[in-house]
């Protein structure tokens, strides 16, 4: 009992750092059940569930748009905000930079133009079929990711040469983008703007797409959470535990561009969920990766969840795309950390 | 229990930093000095397995240092010189990530009870819960050096461990390094700039210049007027203190 009494600080704080997640965890499904509900057609919870669980019971017209419009919509606010903030996590602990993440770094938008290749000209359709926009989005995330890696390396970058580095590199692919755009038929170069600002509208097979790429790279991080954790003493030590920090590093990026470019190809660039999440989850639960990794995939999530909610509550649901509302608290928020890290440094 | 090093050599690109260093080291503290850019540093990452070098051995106990690290047959803790004092990860936290291997994703008691073994050893308990990016430097300093010793190392190598510390926590630093690797019966390799500390503290000495071994011996044997001036370019005087201990007066550079 002594023993037990003379670690309880860090029992306590294991605990409330749980307790954290389990709300975090509670919160997503409410929410999930309210994007569900609220929409051009407001349903109650009562008919949600109903549907649900007895669709045969209900009217046709309600189980179709439950079924097949907010269900879908739901679960890929979900897991693409689980995803997103996964991303960011990562991408931050092995750069060690909390402005790091799929959508300031570039990478989201370097997918984007992978993807925009394809649908514009089909480049790689006839050996891939449609899964070529999946596999050249993650060809030119990895890229993106390689070169930040590169940059971050170097003795000469700080945290404010990398975040630049991807902003150079986001307006790089942007431009990129509108090239293409220009380039191709004004249907194509219409739907690639759709797309470019973020959408939700996706299918259940996209969703279980995700959701399995989801799984294998979480497991590949829960595996590596004591390393991932260890990063913070700097590499010199880690690898003088045994740790190959270069391989580990590059195994990372490789999950996170596998991820970003999954996500990418399906629902658009929608920034700074990345961003976000991890920041509240590393007030909420600190930095151990046992939990700062479900955390911030849970506030990326939520983050998700919440501005989907307010596309469905607005009357403006059908012009205000996912990714707006997501940079209109993401930009703000995004200033509000470059402007706190020169006051700590300073 | 020796640390045995032969012919070690490396070089960042064209610019060779080490060449041919070997030295044999037994229980007891040896402290590796000499002016900046001498290759201390470069010297203990190779022996800590963050830098591969270009030519040479290192085996401690018939463990290859060199080669594939497997953290379960090589019992060595490293302190690098760059300190993760950005992190808010806790004190705690920071002492269980120096036994990572070993641990699953629940933590024990028995587990904390190691971890907290250290910080009880050089007054750190009450740190314990708070974050390292609320602590000084000099504090910091304290917990990476208490976080070498959590994996119950063998050899301890530790590149200048009393930076940032003031002269009464340097003090109680050395006093408790020595008293720890006497009882534990480590070597413990240090990379050391006040001489006059190395001398009071260390078994022996080893003076590197421009990346080669100008001598190795006992504190006696490698603190003299020649050394000064030959490898670190200043005139000054060396008298003994009331234990024999050699100490130096610096009169100036030459």
């Amino acid at each position: 009992m002594e023993t037990s009494g003379k670690h309880s600080g860090y029992r306590t704080s294991s605990r409330r750092r749980v307790l954290a997640i389990v709300a975090m965890a509670m919160a997503s499904m409410v929410l999930v059940l309210l994007c569900i509900a609220f929409g051009e057609t407001d349903f109650s919870l009562s008919e949600v569930f109903q549907t649900i669980f007895d669709r045969e019971s209900v009217p046709r017209g309600m189980a179709s748009i439950i079924w097949n419009e907010r269900i879908p919509q739901a679960l890929a606010a979900l897991f693409v905000g689980f995803a997103l903030g996964v991303a960011g996590a990562e991408m931050q602990t092995v750069l060690n930079n909390p402005l790091a993440e799929p959508y300031t770094l570039g990478v989201s938008m370097s997918a984007a133009f992978g993807a925009a290749l394809v649908m514009a000209f089909g480049i790689g359709t006839s050996m891939l079929g449609t899964s070529a926009v999946v596999v050249s989005a993650f060809l030119f995330a990895m890229v993106t990711c390689a070169v930040i890696s590169l940059v971050s390396r170097s003795r000469r970058s700080d945290r404010v040469t990398i975040i630049l580095t991807g902003v150079a590199l986001l307006f790089l692919f942007q431009a990129l983008v509108n090239t293409v755009q220009s380039l191709s038929s004004t249907e194509v170069s219409n739907s690639i703007t759709f797309w470019m600002f973020g959408s939700l509208y996706t299918g259940l097979n996209q969703v279980f797409a995700i959701v399995v790429v989801l799984v294998l790279v979480l497991l590949f991080f829960s595996m590596n959470s004591w390393r991932l954790t260890a990063l913070k003493l700097g590499d010199s030590k880690v690898a003088s535990m045994g740790v190959n920090v270069v391989g580990l590093r590059r195994n990372v990026i490789v999950a996170v561009s596998v991820l970003t470019a999954i996500v990418v190809s399906f629902t658009g660039t929608i920034g700074f969920i990345g961003l976000v999440g991890p920041h509240i989850a590393r007030r909420l639960v600190g930095e151990d990766q046992r939990f700062f990794l479900p955390a911030s995939a849970l506030s990326g999530a939520l983050f998700l969840l919440a501005a989907h909610l307010v596309c469905n509550l607005s009357d403006l649901t059908s012009a205000l795309p996912i990714g707006v509302v997501t940079s209109l608290v993401g930009v703000p928020f995004f200033l509000y950390m470059i402007h706190r890290g020169r006051r700590l440094a300073a | 229990m020796r640390l045995e090093v032969e012919g070690i050599g490396f070089s960042y690109g064209d610019r060779s930093v080490l060449e041919d260093v070997s030295f044999s080291a037994g229980g007891g503290v040896l402290s590796i000095l000499g002016p900046n850019g001498a290759g201390k540093s470069t010297l203990v990452k190779c022996l800590a397995g963050v830098h591969r070098p270009d030519a040479g051995t290192a085996n401690f106990d018939g463990v290859d240092l060199l080669g594939a690290r497997d953290p379960g047959s090589l019992r060595m803790s490293y302190m690098s010189q760059e300190q993760p004092a950005s992190t808010t990860l806790t004190v705690l936290e920071v002492m269980l990530l120096g036994m990572f291997n070993t641990l699953s994703y629940r933590v024990s008691d028995e587990e904390l009870d190691r971890a907290m073994a250290p910080l009880e050893e050089l007054n750190l308990a009450d740190l314990s819960d708070r974050p390292l990016n609320q602590l000084s430097g000099g504090q910091c300093q304290m917990v990476m050096v208490a976080q070498c010793l959590v994996s119950d190392p063998q050899i301890m190598v530790l590149d200048e461990p009393m930076n940032n510390l003031d002269l009464r926590r340097e003090l109680m630093m050395f006093d408790t390094m020595s008293r720890v690797t006497r009882e534990r019966d480590l070597v413990t390799v240090m990379v050391l700039h006040d001489i006059n500390f190395a001398a009071r503290y260390s078994d022996r000495m080893m003076v590197l210049k421009d990346g080669q071994v100008y001598g190795i011996g006992t504190p006696e044997e490698m603190v003299t007027e020649e050394m000064l001036r030959d490898v670190y370019g200043v005139e000054a005087l060396v008298d003994r203190d009331r234990s024999g201990v050699p100490r130096v007066d610096p009169i100036r550079a030459i």
